[in-house]
């Protein structure tokens, strides 16, 4: 009944096939911080379980010599106590200790893998980042490193506590009775086996606990995500019995997962039982021929159990380890991931003013994508073109014919699998990162805005900008009205992803930002949703503006924008298959033509004038 | 203080109301709590007697029947394994009562968002809302997990305290005056963790909060160069983050070693007290010792006990909350009325606005004569979608009355709605649809040429584990959907933006095949897409201004001849 769980392909993306002492010993070597005076945190653990060793070793004292024939002797019995109560605080203070040290370098050493992992994300192409399901990043630095969090809370400050604990007892019962100690180790063996096999299980358990509890999560999402859909299908039963069944599926596992930890914890006590007779029977078997005393057997008894009482404690921390450790491969190998854009060593400026660009004889190949199907066709094949400096081109192109691959290789969003992409007669392999995006801008698709104000977003293209400076980039496009119409100006506050403002609008802030950058070349990718004509009109006028004094390459996805370039390269399937102004295109039979006379009915406001 | 009382009986409320949900599962878990609490103290007895009787006998004496000795085995075996026994029976099924209550609860739910209507979402934000099911549902859970320990808890120190004031008046005394001690500081701990754990929690929010936009905005940080910038932000928080999690390592840090010098300490003064108790002679050692045995059995559940209590505040907010939303009243469905013979749609003075008091649609007639395409015009926030969500049975109307023929009209969204799950589950909504009629309606949302090419054809999963299609896509998709549940009224809202002019043309063709003789309100903006309509309803700020032929309106109203033709004025 063993059922394998797999984490989704997807997930596990970058994440390396390590055990878990792989893991341990990976990152106990990308983690500097971790190793910092860690020695010393354990000797502190150590002298701490001496606090919980006092009472069965004072036990022993005070039996033997203490209460001699039913008689006690106090004053010594006190003298004892008061030298326990002693060690007891100094113990305690010494666990306190470790476990601020735990805490404190634990939380260090998080702080710097977080930074470590979010600057590696930012550090990935735009392919490899792409390639990760929406949320697997920002699983990577916020909840897998949280479970390495809790886990320096609690499982962690348990196993070392608790195996000190062990180790110690152990050493203390073979001072005491080499015999009885090993009959009580003896005894316990078995226990060891058993929690092996069992923790194998249980971690299984808990893991299809976690891919339920994601599955149920994501069908009540969709419930709440697709409620006006589901309405206006009147698909409220079929959802809801989904999710029903999710939620069903979610009680079953967890009740199967909570049941095998109920079979783990009480085995502590059901071994430490078996110790405890077996000590009785051995010790009182043997009796005083030996060196074995009654209050050794009696503090024998107290140590059996500060030896077994640990193992049903870790065993409430199997799973929390687990996650722990899973997590902490997942940001290992996000750490340690290459990205497939390395920038040069030593890499060169972009020269002043509009350069110009070139491709030669350039071929990209998305990477396979872990799942996907054998045929991966280029994005690109065998593109060659020369466009002049301060130039004004529009690729256009349908649906999958590589545009937006385009667009990315020139602004060196991702590098060609084959051939070269020159700006100013340069390869942009060999232009430092800096100068690059200072010289080659490009304003993507999706015009994504930060939830703060219109300055601020602007303000991305350069950082020490100041509010003139952001209020001209506006006037420069012609936005001054659109600008003074707003309730705050340049401090209006845009929204989560920019909601504020209507599609329209926020490709004017995606425009300005562009422009304050003062790139001397611009890569557009048109937004291809619908924009209410007037917006779309002052769009297009901005847009001119912008591209003025610059070298500039459109995807448009508007033919309106592509008639108005001075050049028009034409992809189809990868391939550039058209390349000339708009009157010679729509001339020409063709790719373009056929586009161009298929738009002109959809706009034609005469029915049937086409 | 008060606040913590009433959250306490709160607490005992949600507890109660609990269990009278499942009844079963939390007696047998308490019963098993109870054979574990009889099981313990019991343990320090036979402690006693093997200590007083086999021990000291021997080791005093020098010999001892051997079959004392095996019953002395036996017994602290037959113990140990009734106790083992006890704690399995609790502790499965307190996980059988929990998940049988979070079920409840989530079924509730679950109920609750598949049948509210619209507007309830829109008042609400989805975090809000995925909590109830999910983390306030488990903060529920996690405080009802332990309460058949809880209530064990009781019974051991009920019978402990009984036990120990039999073995000696004095010590046990001294012992049973530990207790409160004990729980007390694991309350306080408890209570002194909640406001630092909060602002971890808050912390670990924020944090989240960037990397989210940071990561959906990663090209543009890319395509600025503003990485090193994003990095300021996000370093910033997480040292945020860190300084909020040190307060909770040292508190607990303290709280550890609190616990653990307590009842040690607590022990050596209960040796100290019982070596008098002996000299008195009012006690044997073995009563000394099995006083010491139970008070080291007790440390463990009094520590866990106080922190659950302590914690339950924390589920019981969960509980609020989620009881708050199931037991706020449910509106009745929208039901849109019928219209006159021979019409598909009629809306009479019709008014709409929103909860914030946005007025979205102002006194609006319309009458639509069956089988009759529509094409709705009008500015953005001009109340296109609104007027459509209102046939569609989404909204009901603030004043004025809707109806439309055959019930509620099916519409198509804007933004193209998928669910997780094969193609053929979001064409097939109702999961009431012919394999034929799924096949016609791909034809003809020209959803079925893409299809041909994914590698599961019909059956491919799509939504964000599986395939991902292109805006165009799930925008066919969508159309699919509707032309495959049949309707006598479809409203399509703007829902062809994303597909290049040809497809659209196609879909557009196809349309009066799909409707199959029913009506259609598309809200259009394209001339091409408003030259098939029959008739065009303009709308200006929440009203409907004209309706009539294209040509007419063109001829008749400046505004809309300026509005339509901004594309071909774009054009030249």
């Amino acid at each position: 009944m063993s059922t394998e769980v797999e984490d989704s392909e997807q997930d596990m993306l970058g994440v390396p096939n390590w055990t878990v002492t792989e893991t341990l010993r990976n990152g106990w070597k990308a983690c500097p911080e971790l190793r910092k005076g860690a020695g010393l945190t354990v000797a502190f653990a150590f002298v701490g379980t001496a606090g919980r060793l006092v009472l069965p070793i004072l036990l022993q004292r005070a039996i033997d010599r203490g209460f001699k024939d039913g008689q006690a002797n106090v004053r010594l019995i006190v003298q004892l106590s008061l030298i326990g109560a002693v060690i007891i605080g100094l113990a305690q203070w010494a666990t306190r200790e470790a476990n601020l040290r735990l805490g404190r370098e634990g939380e260090h050493a998080l702080m710097a893998m977080r930074m470590r992992a979010f600057a590696r994300i930012h550090s990935l192409s735009v392919a490899q980042q792409a390639d990760f399901r929406r949320g697997v990043l920002v699983a990577r630095v916020t909840s897998d490193l949280e479970n390495v969090s809790h886990f320096f809370e609690w499982g962690g400050s348990q196993w070392l506590l608790d195996v000190s604990l062990m180790i110690v007892t152990a050493v203390v019962m073979f001072i005491y009775d080499p015999l009885l100690a090993l009959i009580v180790i003896a005894v316990s063996a078995p226990l060891f086996v058993l929690l092996r096999v069992l923790q194998r299980r249980l971690v299984m358990a808990y893991r299809e606990v976690r891919n339920r509890n994601a599955d149920f999560l994501s069908s009540v999402s969709e419930l709440v995500a697709g409620a006006p859909v589901i309405r206006a299908y009147g698909a409220q039963r079929v959802r809801a019995d989904r999710a029903l069944a999710t939620a069903r599926r979610l009680r079953t596992t967890s009740v199967r997962a909570g049941s095998l930890s109920a079979l783990l914890f009480p085995a502590g006590e059901m071994f430490s039982s078996l110790a405890v007779a077996s000590i009785v029977g051995v010790g009182v078997w043997r009796g005083s021929s030996s060196d074995l005393t009654a209050g050794s057997l009696i503090a024998f008894i107290f140590l059996a159990y500060r030896f077994l009482e640990p193992i049903g404690e870790l065993t409430e921390v199997l799973d929390n380890t687990q996650t722990a450790v899973s997590g902490w491969r997942r940001v290992l190998g996000l750490i340690a991931m290459e990205t497939t854009v390395p920038a040069p060593i030593d890499g060169c400026d972009l020269p002043l003013g509009p350069p110009s660009i070139a491709l030669k004889d350039v071929t990209f190949h998305y990477p396979a994508r872990p799942g996907d199907d054998a045929d991966n066709e280029p994005a690109l094949r065998d593109v060659t073109f020369h466009l002049e400096p301060g130039s004004h081109v529009a690729v256009v192109g349908a649906t999958g014919s590589g545009k937006t691959t385009l667009a990315r290789l020139l602004t060196r969003l991702a590098d060609p699998t084959e051939g070269h992409v020159l700006v100013a007669d340069v390869d942009l392999r060999d232009v430092n990162d800096a100068s690059l995006r200072h010289r080659v801008v490009l304003v993507p698709q999706e015009p994504f805005l930060f939830n703060t104000t219109v300055g601020d977003n602007v303000r991305m293209g350069q950082a020490d900008a100041t509010p003139e400076q952001l209020t001209a980039a506006f006037v420069d496009l012609g936005l001054q009205d659109w600008l003074a119409g707003l309730p705050d100006g340049l401090s209006t506050s845009v929204g989560e992803r920019g909601e504020n403002l209507s599609a329209g609008e926020r490709q004017l802030v995606a425009l300005a930002r562009a422009s304050v950058a003062s790139p001397s070349c611009l890569v557009l990718d048109e937004a291809t949703s619908s924009v209410d004509p007037g917006t779309e009109a002052t769009l297009a006028q901005a847009l001119d503006r912008l591209a003025n004094g610059r070298t500039s390459v459109v995807i448009a996805h508007r033919l309106s924008t592509a008639a108005r370039a001075d050049r028009i390269l034409v992809f189809d399937q990868g391939r550039l298959v058209q390349d000339g102004c708009h009157d010679e295109l729509v001339d020409a039979e063709g790719i373009y033509a056929g586009l161009y006379a298929s738009w002109l009915s959809a706009t034609s406001s005469v029915p049937g004038s086409d | 203080m008060a606040k913590t009382e009433s959250s306490l009986r709160g607490g005992l409320a949600m507890l109660w109301g609990s269990i009278r949900m499942h009844p079963r599962p939390f007696s047998v878990g308490i019963i098993g709590a109870a054979m574990y609490a009889a099981g313990t103290v019991a343990s320090t007895r036979l402690l006693k007697w093997v200590i007083d009787n086999v021990i000291r006998v021997r080791f005093d004496q020098g010999s001892i029947p051997t079959r004392t000795v095996v019953i002395a085995a036996g017994a602290i075996i037959l113990l140990g394994t009734f106790r083992s026994v006890s704690v399995i029976l609790r502790r499965s099924f307190a996980t059988r009562g929990v998940n049988a209550v979070t079920l409840t609860l989530r079924s509730h739910v679950i109920e609750q968002f598949s049948h509210r209507p619209i507007h309830w979402f829109d008042e609400r934000d989805t975090g809000t809302l995925m909590a109830h099911a999910g983390v306030d549902t488990d903060a529920v859970g996690e405080s009802l997990g332990p309460l058949p320990l809880t209530v064990g808890v009781l019974f051991l120190l009920v019978f402990s305290a009984a036990s120990l004031l039999v073995t000696d008046v004095v010590l046990g005394g001294v012992a049973i005056s530990m207790f409160p001690l004990l729980m007390l500081v694991s309350v306080n701990y408890q209570r002194s963790q909640t406001s630092p754990m909060q602002r971890a929690q808050e912390a670990v929010g924020d944090l989240t909060n960037i990397v989210h936009e940071s990561v959906d905005g990663a090209v543009v940080v890319k395509a600025f160069g503003a990485a090193a910038l994003e990095r300021r932000r996000f370093d910033r928080q997480a040292e945020t983050l860190r300084q909020a999690k040190l307060v909770t390592v040292r508190e607990r840090a303290r709280f550890t070693a609190l616990f653990g010098l307590i009842p040690n300490l607590a022990s050596l003064l209960l040796l100290v007290v019982g070596a008098y108790r002996v000299r008195s002679g009012a006690i044997t050692l073995g009563d000394v010792t099995s006083v010491l045995y139970l008070f080291t059995l007790l440390v463990w559940p009094l520590g866990v006990v106080g922190y659950m209590m302590g914690d339950m505040t924390h589920g019981y907010s969960g509980w609020v909350r989620v009881r708050a939303m199931l037991d706020s009243a449910n509106p009745s469905a929208i039901l849109p009325g019928i219209p006159p013979a021979g019409e598909a749609v009629s809306l009479c003075g019709v008014g709409f606005a929103y909860e914030d008091g946005r007025d979205v649609l102002n006194d609006v007639h319309l009458s639509v004569p069956l089988g009759q395409v529509i094409a709705l015009v009008g500015a953005t926030g001009s109340g296109k979608t609104t007027l459509l969500e209102l046939l569609a049975g989404l909204r009901s109307p603030d004043r004025g009355t809707v109806a439309t023929v055959g019930g509620p009209g099916r519409m198509v969204f804007q933004e193209p709605f998928l669910f997780a799950g094969s193609l053929l589950d979001n064409v097939d909504l109702s999961g009431r649809g012919s394999p034929h009629l799924v096949q016609r309606a791909m034809t003809h949302a020209q959803a079925d040429e893409f299809v041909v090419d994914l590698p599961a054809g019909i059956d491919t999963i799509v939504g964000e584990r599986g395939v991902t299609l292109s805006g165009g896509q799930r925008q066919r998709v969508a159309l699919a959907r509707a032309f495959a549940s049949p309707s006598s009224l479809l409203l399509v809202d703007d829902a062809t933006s994303s597909l290049d002019p040809s497809t659209e043309a196609r879909v557009l063709a196809a349309l009066p095949e799909a409707l199959q003789g029913g009506s259609a309100i598309i809200v259009a903006s394209r001339p091409s897409t408003i030259g098939l309509a029959d008739q065009v309803a303009f709308m200006e700020d929440g009203r409907i201004i004209a309706f009539g032929r294209h040509e007419d309106l063109l001829d008749a109203l400046p505004a809309y001849r300026d509005l339509v033709e901004a594309y071909e004025r774009d054009r030249a």
